[in-house]
């Protein structure tokens, strides 16, 4: 995994913040963990379906809830 | 004669009930346990001794006068440092809350306590519930029982290492990518990860709104059973908590498990496994046939991707709470909690909300496609063997997230899909370290993955093993 994405771009959003002082490896790791999770949600999420909304999945788990093994 | 820290929760309470034995003689039991593991296992965080000894009393009272305190009288417990309790002091792991005592109790310790629960004191943790190995540098590392110079699995580390050295009967965790199930499993012991939204989480430290979780871990899946029924259920205060009835946990835990569906999955989850721990997993299959259920092949839709999806959502939020300490007191946390603190600086938004968004449509194509096929999904919990508390001690080392995503492998992608998940003692590797399978269920599946895993305790007796020389 490419840890220089954000090199450039990420000091400046934690200056931004007001979190200075950490390391250029502090910084690099961050950008790792970022991009890591940047990637997953490139390569699996579609055109988000507006239909269903963040907060519907409580209700979904409440729709998909257990009714069989436990009875 | 049996050591009392030896019985199982429910055997204990059953001896209280009759009053075979006191509440203060078990809680003095464990208390004198305890001063001889602690030294090693550094555990707890804080013993409450005189409180508990006087709340023991209180118990044994009660019930020479005929009154039951309810489903855990006089039983000893201690939690993860990170459920509130009006006046005291919830250290989080962390340097950050070491001087500030909680304002109001946990919904979760308030059901213990008027169930008659004796809590010893608070244990170790990961700081701020942020990893999944045990390491804590604020408080000290925490050990595992079976072998001292191994993780105890992280972040409910002293939940899963003080219900192995039988110092306690039960403990709640919290699991947010495998935090109660992994330091379970880890250590030899059943965890349980419930539905998101089961437990209340009011007044519970928080690490992400959207994927946290409460969890019980304890030695049989029927002491979890009894626990959950004290626990689990709707809660004003706490708006994410079902308002659905919950069932008696315990009720269906004898009857038997013929033409349960045990769906094994073809792809992802035995990627990188262990050759003795799948040996462990065929094992385990085969005793489930045994008891008549039916083994099928599963195949598991976008599994791949789970872990970093829960992960975007799950690092923004975190960062929102921490913000205002990472920029104030930034020196105050370890480095390595310091980064993964501040990683949702690098998530955009847009990528945050697809992440969030997406959720529901997962979650519905995996349960249609998983539970269509089987009842319940039998996974590896840990693929690899327990690594050493040194082999894993990487900080903000490169190697960081490879190895925190590698013992999270199994764990993370339900806490994404908020669906109810447990470990159970499955075996030991050719180092007598414990190794455990994963049972999924779908939503509000408790109940039934609660009896697969009781039934197969019936058959086994992989969790009455204990460490010794601790």
């Amino acid at each position: 995994m490419s840890e220089t994405n954000f090199d450039e771009t990420l000091p400046i959003i934690l200056e931004r913040f007001g979190v200075r002082n950490l390391t250029s490896d502090e910084v690099r790791r961050i950008g790792a963990g970022a991009e890591r999770a940047i990637a997953a949600v490139v390569a699996s999420v579609d055109n988000p379906n507006l239909d269903v909304l963040p907060a519907d999945f409580y209700s979904l788990l409440e729709l998909l809830g257990d009714n069989g093994v436990s009875e | 004669m049996t050591d009392l820290t030896d019985l199982s929760l429910v055997d204990l309470s059953n001896q209280l009930v009759k009053r075979e034995v006191s509440a203060r003689e078990v809680a003095e039991a464990c208390f004198e346990r305890i001063r001889v593991c602690e030294p090693r296992l550094n555990c707890f965080v804080r013993l409450d001794e005189e409180e508990a000894l006087a709340a023991a009393d209180g118990v044994d009272d009660a019930l020479a006068k005929g009154q039951l305190r309810g489903l855990l009288h006089g039983v000893p417990m201690a939690h993860k440092d990170m459920f509130y309790r009006r006046g005291k002091v919830s250290t989080c792991g962390s340097r950050i809350f070491k001087d500030s005592p909680a304002t109001s109790t946990s919904t979760l310790l308030k059901r213990l306590d008027a169930a008659g629960s004796i809590d010893l004191g608070t244990l170790n943790m990961t700081e701020f519930a942020f990893g999944p190995t045990g390491h804590n540098a604020v408080l000290g590392d925490c050990h595992n029982p079976w072998d001292l110079e191994c993780i105890p699995g992280g972040s409910s580390s002293g939940s899963g290492t003080a219900v192995a050295a039988r110092l306690v009967f039960g403990s709640l965790g919290s699991d947010s990518g495998g935090s109660v199930r992994l330091p379970a499993a880890i250590c030899g012991v059943v965890g349980l990860k419930p539905t998101l939204g089961l437990l209340s989480l009011y007044g519970a430290m928080g690490l992400s709104y959207s994927i946290d979780t409460a969890g019980v871990l304890a030695r049989t899946a029927r002491d979890c059973a009894r626990v959950m029924n004290v626990i689990a259920g709707h809660d004003p205060n706490d708006i994410r908590c079902t308002t659905r009835s919950v069932p008696d946990y315990e009720a269906s835990l004898d009857r038997d498990i013929r033409s349960v569906r045990i769906g094994v999955p073809t792809s992802y989850f035995y990627d990188h496994c262990d050759g003795a721990i799948r040996e462990r997993l065929e094992q385990s299959l085969q005793v489930f046939e045994t008891l008549g259920a039916e083994i099928v092949d599963v195949r598991v839709p976008e599994t791949g991707q789970l872990m970093e999806l829960s992960r975007a959502v799950l690092y923004p939020e975190c960062t929102a709470l921490h913000a205002a300490d990472l920029r104030e007191r930034m020196n105050d946390y370890s480095p390595q909690i310091r980064v993964r603190a501040a990683t949702g600086f690098g998530i955009p938004a847009p990528v945050y909300l697809s992440a969030l968004h997406a959720r529901p449509g997962i979650l519905k194509r995996f349960v249609d496609s998983v539970f269509d096929a089987c009842d319940v999904l039998h996974t590896p919990l840990l693929s690899i063997s327990v690594p050493k508390l040194s082999d894993t001690d990487v900080g903000i080392e490169q190697c960081m997230w490879e190895t925190i995503g590698l013992l999270c492998h199994s764990t993370a992608p339900f806490n994404y899909l908020g669906l109810p998940a447990m470990s159970v003692p499955a075996g030991f590797d050719e180092s007598g370290l414990p190794v455990s399978l994963q049972l999924v269920g779908r939503p509000f599946s408790e109940a039934g993955l609660l009896r697969v895993a009781a039934a197969y305790q019936n058959e086994t007796r992989w969790h009455l093993q204990s460490p010794k020389d601790i």
